[in-house]
């Protein structure tokens, strides 16, 4: 995918950015999705299962992530739970959302919002 | 399975049967994993369900197969009023302020354009149920496989659902009512038919 094809995709909502975010380091189940969100913004997103299933399916058909084969332990785990990884688009997109958000934030830094960082 | 899974499972019938039938399942799991039983878990999911399933039906309407049964829905507009204003009015003796229907017969009484009224308002049930029985079906080629082609039936979507119901008691209705209005003539009891 294309650097323009990605910008096309942005922004991205926060609950799309913040499921990308989740799987970027591991693959992860929908339950296991909204926990490690909760968990990275101490509580303040939390994804009902409506969202959270929207928001895959439409990161599905748009290929940003997949099903997953793999599953951790099956003899472990629930058979219900379906695992989904990122795919190389997805983090291309992820990438330039993150991009696009610290763009943002130098320009708050620049307008005085937030204080210079310490370099 | 306890009552809040069996009550849960009921709040999932306000989505879409399509996505329902792909993530019910994990929606459910979700569910079962994430309640705690209190109130305020109940509040969120119904506030979640609202918003959501409301995002899944608009966004389903803006598929092929959804368009397809909206252009079908409006068929059914010209013979429903029909119908419907006609029933009110002389089966069940109801006043209709203005019927539209009787106006425009008025102006064409007695000529071709009669036969082509009731032609539109018969057929447009059995075009619209066409319409949608088509948009369900998908050939494929074998693509180097000893078939031919592969038929496949896809599921179909609450609103065409209802335009093949509507349809089948319109087409119903109408047929009543052509069987008692030429049963004297058939019977030979009415001079002039």
């Amino acid at each position: 995918m294309t650097d323009n094809a990605n910008n096309k995709a942005l922004p991205l909502t926060p609950a799309v950015f913040e499921i990308l975010l989740a799987l970027a380091d591991q693959d992860r189940h929908g339950y296991g999705i909204m926990r490690e969100v909760e968990r990275r913004t101490e509580g303040d997103l939390k994804m009902g299962p409506g969202t959270l299933y929207g928001s895959i399916k439409r990161l599905l058909e748009a290929g940003f992530i997949e099903d997953s084969g793999d599953r951790p332990d099956p003899a472990l785990d629930d058979d219900r739970r379906k695992y989904y990884r990122l795919t190389i688009q997805g983090r291309q997109v992820a990438i330039a959302e993150a991009n696009r958000l610290e763009r943002q934030v130098h320009q708050a830094r620049e307008k005085k919002l937030l204080p210079r960082a310490v370099p | 399975m306890r009552i809040s899974e069996r009550l849960f499972q009921l709040v999932l019938v306000a989505y879409p049967s399509r996505f329902r039938s792909e993530y019910g399942k994990l929606m459910l799991k979700h569910f079962v994993d994430n309640n705690d039983g209190g109130f305020r878990h109940w509040v969120w999911i119904l506030s979640d369900t609202a918003t959501s399933a409301s995002r899944e039906h608009l966004a389903e309407l803006k598929e092929p197969m959804s368009k397809i049964a909206l252009i079908a829905a409006g068929i059914l507009v010209l013979p429903f009023g029909f119908v419907l204003v006609n029933v009110l009015q002389y089966e069940l003796g109801i006043p209709v302020p203005w019927n539209p229907y009787d106006s425009v017969y008025d102006q064409i009484n007695g000529t071709s354009w009669t036969h082509l009224f009731d032609a539109v308002i018969l057929l447009s049930p059995i075009m619209a149920m066409l319409l949608v029985g088509a948009s369900q079906v998908r050939i494929s080629g074998g693509e180097g496989e000893a078939v031919l082609a592969r038929v496949e039936i896809l599921k179909a979507s609450r609103l065409a659902y209802v335009v093949v119901g509507i349809s089948v008691a319109l087409l119903g209705v109408l047929g009543l009512y052509l069987v008692f209005e030429n049963l004297p003539c058939l019977l030979g009891q009415q001079v002039v038919c």
